[in-house]
Formats: structure tokens, C-alpha cells, sequence
């Protein structure tokens, strides 16, 4: 190489667009295969996004092996409580998130006509709201230090806190500071610009 | 190095420097590399957000640690142009990887960005390398080129957000992974195996919960279910919250109320709490049916949940109260519900009573104690201290949790 460069007058270069056809051809081709495939939830997308409070709705929320406590996020200037519910596996009927991403909201949205389906599922949510809420198996006012029923997830020590086995709520609607899972897949993936959750 | 070094100094100028080297798709790679960082910490920039940023798990991880290898990979392909094939694939890969790994590729922008600069940088040769016959181009085609290719890859997708879910076609996987690396930003290994999407019920995932695994059809299973509740009730793993918490409503139907005497359960952080235990078949609560739950101090960090939680101001060693209202019209427990309380109060008629564990007896007896052997007992103006219920099943109207 470097021997090249010196016979080179000036070694100016450019973009081959053969070259480019080459790499950029079946790196499209994977990107859309991926993009098609979490869209269809066959693949499971990780999405975090905070630093704000976003909406979140769903006409359903079934899940298994569920659990709720209070704690707190740190935020700027203090801290923010916030209620904690951990699913360990949960699955959402038309899934909405709405996100102020600067002067933009973005919407997502999947679920439609295939479930949203999540594992380990943690939201950290300021509040919470549902037409109807089912419960099997439920403690509540258990210590939050002793919550096992999403494994790795629990309160402090003192804290009130309840469990259940399985819970189904209607019409969803979470404020939520943070949502993280293990996998998320996403059927039906929709982003788009503006608009909000209904 | 040393020859780039020369050759700019010989052309001083910077289109000079940017002529030896595929400085477009160097910067483009950077740009993708801080877009993708950049959407995790939006709440950090834009004025008057609360300024949180928390990961947890593997996603900003990766978010942080992708941004980070394609600015590298930008800078680096211009310093060092000899290895621009390497850093090229490696920019697209890292793009491709986003997808799944941070937020969608950085809502599908530092993908694009990513896979166009990383393919422009591979793509770039030095003008003597052009004998051997590639198409020749101009330099006007190669800059409207460079302007134009990031520029309709990003106008689709602001243009038509819902195409891309489109070109979803008709390719269905049977869940398992397409490629290794795919597979490596999952946490877990679920995505090898058939993801959970079509199976929405998705009931088979092991959960060591207090109670019978999986037996999540209620009424399937009354037997497992009574045998799981007998087990709480021994006092398996049942440690009772210590936060402040009360119960209220305006009426309590309760069907085959006994009272079961005085029981000392463990309460979280040590020690026992000394309660009285009641068994029901069910308890319906209705009326303004409201849960609180406060705690202060700074030793419960997190503190108080579920039906009503609070968090206290925990680990920063704050003295905050923090209460969580839990509403809803009904409570509806059923399914050998058991309670645990420090005090119960209520009105049967015009009667009102207030039960602690010392006088519980006492005043029951007094009641007559028939009444409590009914059928049903209906109260009025309930109030239930540091509530402890396991139930087969709640239903609860429209419920809603908040921070009073």
C-alpha cells in the first residue's frame, strides 16, 4: 500500500459505485430482512428509550408470573417515584408508545391483529391505569424484598409490595419513566411522526 | 500515515485532505454513531426534561458501545484509509446490528446512515487503483452522489415510516435466529428458540412463583389452588410489607368470615408483626374502595408498591413521604382469601366496631359470635391496617394508581 501511495501524485480517490453496488446491495437486503422480520415478531428488537416520560396504552395486557412494588428513579435535580411492575412473560393487544423525541412524537405501535410479546418485562411507570384488572393468585402487602415472582426483580426490604401469578388488565394506559425487557418482539411494527396513543 | 501526512502538506488544502481519503463515508459513519448514542440521551439535551438517564441490561449498553465503534470506525477510516475496506464492513455490520440491538437502530436513521457511510467507505479506491476498469464517474456525480444517497435513504423513511413495516413481505422465520450475531444482544436466549410472538399466551415460561406454576386458569384448577393457598398460609414465604398501608371502603360483603386468632407473621426487614388472621371464601369491597400506602425515611429505598405503593426517598438518605393511591369501584377477592390486618374496623348496622388483635376476641364474642358464622356479613365504612391478603383471584374495576 504505502509503496502505491508514493508512485501516486496525488492519491485522490473516489467512490466505485461497482464496489458500492457490491457491500450496499446485500447490507440492504439484510436490513430490510431484519426490519421485515421484527416487524412480523419474529425477531425480538430491544428498545430502551428514557430520559422522558412517555405514554404507553394497550387494549390487553395478559401476563404471567407478575409482581408490583414501589421505588424510584434519580432524576436531574431529585428523584422520581415511581411504581415498578416486573412480568415475566407478558403479552400486549395493540401496543401504542408515544415518545417525545424533541419537537417530534414518535409513535409506535404493534400488537395489531398478533400479540406484542415480552419477557421479563419491567416497567418503572408514574402512573397506571386499566378499565378492569383480573388477578390469580395474588398476595398483597407482601414485603417487597420477598416478591419472587419475576426472578431477579424485587423491592427493598420493608416495602409493600404484591405478587400474582397470572393478571390480565384492560385498556392499559402507563406513564412510564422506563421500559426494559429481555426480548420484545414487535408484530405489526408501525413508527411514525406525531399523533399520540389513543 | 507518514505519506498522508505529506501528501496534505503538499496540498494544504482541506479538499485536498478530504480527496485522499473517503472522508464522506468517514463522516457519515460518526454522524450515525452519535445519532445512535444521541436518542437514549435526548432527555438529557432538550431543555426542561428531568435529566434521568438509567439503563439497565444489556439495551444501552449496546446502544452506547455501537455509537461509540462507529465513531471510531469514521475517524479512524480517515486517518488510516489503508484499512477503509475494514472499517467499512465493519460500519455496516454495526449498523445492521443496531436494528435490534439499540432502539430500532436509532429509529432507523443511524442504520441507514451507518450502512451508507460503512459501504461508501469500502467502496472508495485511489484514482490509480481505477485502471483496472471500474465504471469511471466524475467528481460532480460522486459529490451529488454523496449528497443525494443518505438523503433519499432518509427521506423514505420520514416520508413513509409505515413502508418499512411494509417490506415486512411475506418471509416468516420460524423464530430462530438468521444470522449468529443477531442472537447476541438478546440477554437471554430466548430468540433461538421459537419467539414468543405467535404464542401469545406464552404460559409455559417457568415462573418459581409463590403458587402453583402455570395453574393460571383460575377455576381449572380449585384444588392446586386451595393446596397453594394452604401453603401461604402456613406461613411459607409470606413476610408481611411493614410500610404504613390502610384499606378503605364503603362497604365489605364478606362470605364465611371466620377468625382465626392472633398469628405472629414475619414482617420484611425482621421480627414478626402480630396481626389477626380471618379466612373468607370471598370479600367484595366496593364504594370508593381506596388503598394507601406511605412510607417515609431513608432507610426503605423503593419502599411501597402494588396496591397502593409509595417510594420513599430511599438510598440518597432522604427524609421524603411519598404515598400511592390505589383506586378502583370494586375490589373482588376470591378463592380462599386470607387476611391478615393490624386493625379492622367497620359498622354492621348502626354497630360500630374496631378489631385489634388484643380485643378481637372479645368483641366478637360480644357481636354474637353467630353472626360471624353466616353466610354473609355485610360492613359498612371499612378500614383495614397493614393489609396482608392472599386470594385465588381478584377482580378489580376500573383501577388506577397514582402518587397522591
Amino acid at each position: 500500500m504505502v509503496a502505491r501511495h508514493r508512485t501516486s501524485a496525488s492519491a485522490a480517490g473516489r467512490v466505485r459505485w461497482k464496489r458500492l453496488a457490491v457491500i450496499l446491495v446485500p447490507a440492504g437486503a439484510i436490513a430490510a430482512t431484519l426490519v421485515g422480520l421484527t416487524a412480523q415478531g419474529a425477531i425480538a428488537a430491544n428498545v430502551s428509550v428514557s430520559g422522558q416520560q412517555f405514554l404507553v396504552t394497550a387494549t390487553q395486557l395478559n401476563g404471567t408470573g407478575f409482581e408490583q412494588f414501589g421505588s424510584e428513579v434519580s432524576a436531574g435535580s431529585g428523584t422520581q417515584p415511581v411504581i415498578v411492575s416486573g412480568i415475566g412473560s407478558a403479552s400486549l393487544s395493540h401496543l401504542c408508545q408515544a415518545v417525545k423525541a424533541g419537537p417530534l412524537t414518535l409513535r409506535l405501535t404493534a400488537g395489531g391483529s398478533t400479540p406484542v410479546s415480552a419477557t421479563n418485562l419491567i416497567v418503572d411507570a408514574s402512573s397506571l391505569a386499566g378499565s378492569s384488572a383480573t388477578f390469580h393468585g395474588i398476595t398483597i402487602g407482601q414485603d417487597a424484598g420477598t416478591l419472587t415472582a419475576t426472578p431477579g426483580t424485587a423491592g427493598a426490604a420493608g416495602g409493600f409490595g404484591e405478587q400474582a401469578e397470572s393478571i390480565t388488565i384492560r385498556n392499559l394506559v402507563q406513564h412510564t419513566w422506563l421500559t426494559t425487557a429481555g426480548t420484545f418482539t414487535l408484530p405489526g411494527l408501525h413508527v411514525s411522526f406525531g399523533g399520540s396513543c389513543p | 500515515m507518514a505519506d498522508f501526512r505529506h501528501t496534505s502538506l503538499r496540498h494544504p488544502s482541506w479538499r485536498a485532505w478530504r480527496r485522499t481519503r473517503p472522508f464522506w463515508g468517514g463522516l457519515l459513519l460518526a454522524v450515525a454513531g452519535i445519532e445512535l448514542i444521541g436518542i437514549p440521551l435526548s432527555g438529557v439535551l432538550s431543555h426542561g426534561a428531568v435529566k434521568l438517564v438509567i439503563y439497565i441490561g444489556i439495551g444501552g449498553v449496546f446502544g452506547v458501545l455501537i455509537g461509540v465503534l462507529l465513531i471510531a470506525c469514521g475517524v479512524a477510516v480517515c486517518l488510516n484509509p489503508a484499512h477503509r475496506v475494514f472499517y467499512g464492513i465493519a460500519g455496516v455490520l454495526l449498523g445492521i446490528l443496531s436494528f435490534p440491538a439499540s432502539n430500532l437502530g436509532g429509529f432507523f436513521v443511524g442504520m441507514l446512515l451507518a450502512i451508507a457511510g460503512g459501504s461508501m467507505a469500502f467502496a472508495w479506491t485511489l484514482a490509480d487503483e481505477a485502471l483496472d476498469g471500474a465504471v469511471p464517474g466524475t467528481q460532480g456525480q460522486r459529490m451529488l452522489a454523496v449528497a443525494a444517497l443518505p438523503a433519499i435513504m432518509l427521506a423514505s423513511v420520514l416520508a413513509a415510516p409505515g413502508a418499512h413495516a411494509a417490506t415486512a413481505a411475506p418471509q416468516r422465520s420460524g423464530g430462530s435466529c438468521i444470522l449468529l450475531i443477531i442472537c447476541m444482544p438478546s440477554p437471554t436466549p430466548t430468540p433461538t428458540t421459537p419467539a414468543p410472538g405467535p404464542s401469545p399466551g406464552a404460559s409455559a415460561a417457568p415462573q418459581p412463583s409463590a403458587g402453583t406454576p402455570g395453574s393460571s386458569g383460575a377455576a381449572g384448577h380449585p384444588g392446586k389452588r386451595r393446596a397453594a393457598q394452604r401453603r401461604a398460609a402456613a406461613g411459607g414465604g409470606l413476610v408481611a410489607a411493614t410500610a404504613t398501608s390502610v384499606i378503605t371502603a364503603g362497604s365489605a360483603t364478606l362470605v364465611h368470615l371466620a377468625y382465626q386468632g392472633a398469628a405472629n407473621v414475619p414482617a420484611g426487614g425482621g421480627g414478626t408483626v402480630r396481626m389477626m388472621k380471618f379466612t373468607a371464601t370471598s370479600i367484595t369491597l366496593s364504594g370508593d374502595v381506596t388503598a394507601s400506602v406511605t412510607q417515609r425515611g431513608p432507610g426503605g429505598k423503593g419502599g411501597v408498591g402494588g396496591k397502593g405503593s409509595a417510594g420513599g426517598k430511599g438510598g440518597a438518605g432522604g427524609t421524603g413521604q411519598v404515598t400511592t393511591l390505589t383506586t378502583s369501584p370494586t375490589l373482588a377477592f376470591s378463592g380462599d382469601v386470607v387476611l391478615y390486618a393490624t386493625r379492622l374496623s367497620g359498622c354492621l348496622g348502626p354497630l360500630c366496631v374496631t378489631l385489634t388483635p388484643d380485643n378481637a376476641v372479645t368483641v366478637l364474642l360480644r357481636l354474637a359470635s353467630g353472626v360471624t358464622g353466616a353466610l354473609t356479613l355485610t360492613l359498612t365504612k371499612v378500614t383495614t391496617d397493614q393489609p396482608l391478603v392472599t386470594a385465588g383471584a381478584l377482580q378489580a374495576g376500573a383501577l388506577k394508581i397514582s402518587f397522591g
